[in-house]
C-alpha cells in the first residue's frame, strides 16, 4: 500500500467521526485540508451525514423502563447495600436476588402465561392483574393511579406493552375487587384489565 | 477527564447518595436502553439489562477511575452485558461478507424516505455483525469519540475505524441491493 492509499483510507475512516463532530481539533482541521485539495471527498462525507441521519430517524422508539425501571432500581439498592462481597458478586445474580425480594417473585420469563412465576413469599404478592396502559399515558400518572389504590408493579412492561399488577401488603377479596373497580373506573390511563387469578 | 461533569455524580454515588444513582438514571436509561434494546431485539431482556448495568455502576462507582468519560464505562459495562446474553442465548452471528473500499455516492439515499425504506435500513442494520452494528449504532446515534466506542467494546480505536468504515460500506450495498429489487417488482 502506498503512502498515497493509505491516507485515502484513513480519510474515509475518519469521515464518520467528522460527521458526528467527535474528532480533536488537529484531527479536524487535518481533515478539512483534506477535503479542500480533493473536492470528491464531498460525496464521501454527505453520504456519511444521510446515513447518520437515517439511522436517526429509524431508530424504534422504544418504551424504555422509565420512572418504573427506576423504581426497581432503588428497590434493589436499598434491599442489598453495598458490601465488599457483594462488590464481586456477578449482577446478573444480583438483579434476580433484588427482583426476588423486591416483588416476592421468582421471575422466569414473561410470554403471557401465568404458570411463568413462581410464587416465593406467599400468595398476597402474586400478580392479581394484567393491564395496558394508554399510549399518550405519562408514567406519572400512572404511577400516581397505582400509589392512590395500594397497587404495585410485580413487573412489565412486557413485549405487548402489559404490567402484572399487586396489592401492596396482601389483599382479601374485598381489596382486589375494589382495586379492579378503580382501575376499570380509570379508563382515561388504563386499557384493558385482566384478573390473573 | 475532569471534564466531564459526570464524574463528581458517580464520586457521590461512591459515597452512597442515592440521589446521584437518580441522576445518572435520568441522564443515561434512554439512550442506554435504546443501545441494548437495538442489539437484544427484546424489550423485557433489556429492561432487565439496564437494571443489572445500573446496579452494577452503582456498586463499582467506588472503584471508577476518570481516565474514561462516565459515559463510555457505562456503556463499557452495557456493551459486556450483551455480548453475555448473546452468548447465553447462543447466538450465532453473520459473517459478514467484507467489500472492498467502494466509491461511496449519496445515491442509495436519494429515495429513502418512506416508512418503508426506512424499514429497509432496519433489515440491513440487523444483517451486521453484532460488533460492527455496535461500533456504528455508537457512533451515528450516539455521537461518539472513535476512542470513546475502543472502549466501549474494548477493541484498539484501529478497528473500531475499520469496523465503521466495513459497517457503512455494508449497510450502502444492502441497501442499494434492496432498492434495486424494489424496482425490479
Amino acid at each position: 500500500m502506498t503512502s498515497a492509499q493509505f491516507d485515502k483510507a484513513r480519510i474515509a475512516e475518519l469521515i464518520p467521526f467528522w460527521v458526528n463532530g467527535s474528532l480533536t481539533d488537529e484531527e479536524a482541521e487535518a481533515l478539512a485540508r483534506e477535503f479542500e485539495r480533493d473536492p470528491a471527498l464531498h460525496a464521501q462525507v454527505q453520504a456519511a451525514r444521510q446515513l447518520r441521519g437515517l439511522m436517526r430517524a429509524s431508530a424504534l422508539p422504544e418504551r424504555s423502563p422509565g420512572d418504573f425501571g427506576l423504581a426497581r432500581l432503588r428497590r434493589a439498592v436499598a434491599e442489598k447495600p453495598r458490601t465488599p462481597g457483594s462488590l464481586r458478586q456477578s449482577a446478573a445474580a444480583a438483579a434476580i436476588a433484588a427482583v426476588v425480594t423486591a416483588g416476592g417473585l421468582s421471575l422466569t420469563g414473561w410470554s403471557g402465561s401465568n404458570d411463568q412465576y413462581r410464587q416465593a413469599a406467599g400468595p398476597q404478592t402474586a400478580a392479581l392483574f394484567t393491564v395496558s396502559v394508554r399510549d399518550e399515558v405519562p408514567q406519572s400518572a400512572f404511577a400516581d393511579l397505582l400509589l392512590a389504590n395500594g397497587l404495585t408493579i410485580v413487573d412489565g412492561p412486557s413485549v405487548l406493552g402489559f404490567y402484572r399488577l399487586a396489592l401492596v401488603g396482601g389483599a382479601d377479596d374485598s381489596d382486589i375487587t375494589a382495586a379492579r373497580a378503580a382501575l376499570e373506573r380509570a379508563g382515561n390511563l388504563v386499557e384493558l384489565v385482566e384478573s390473573t387469578e | 477527564m475532569k471534564d466531564d461533569p459526570l464524574v463528581a455524580v458517580v464520586r457521590r454515588m461512591a459515597a452512597g447518595d442515592v440521589s446521584a444513582l437518580d441522576m445518572l438514571y435520568r441522564q443515561l436509561e434512554r439512550p442506554l436502553f435504546g443501545f441494548i434494546h437495538s442489539k437484544l431485539n427484546d424489550p423485557f431482556a433489556a429492561a432487565d439489562i439496564l437494571h443489572e448495568v445500573f446496579l452494577e455502576v452503582w456498586r463499582g462507582a467506588a472503584g471508577f477511575q476518570d481516565r474514561s468519560r462516565v459515559r463510555t464505562w457505562v456503556y463499557a459495562i452495557a456493551w459486556r452485558k450483551v455480548v453475555d446474553e448473546f452468548r447465553a442465548r447462543g447466538r450465532v452471528t453473520v459473517q459478514d461478507d467484507m467489500p472492498d473500499r467502494p466509491d461511496e455516492g449519496p445515491s442509495a439515499f436519494d429515495l429513502l424516505q418512506t416508512a418503508e425504506e426506512r424499514e429497509m435500513l432496519r433489515d440491513c442494520l440487523g444483517g451486521l455483525k453484532a460488533d460492527h452494528r455496535a461500533a456504528i449504532e455508537l457512533t451515528f446515534l450516539e455521537d461518539m469519540s472513535y476512542r470513546e466506542v475502543a472502549a466501549v467494546i474494548g477493541v484498539p480505536e484501529g478497528t473500531v475505524k475499520t469496523r465503521v468504515f466495513h459497517a457503512k460500506a455494508l449497510l450502502l450495498r444492502c441497501l442499494e441491493a434492496k432498492m434495486n429489487r424494489r424496482a425490479r417488482i
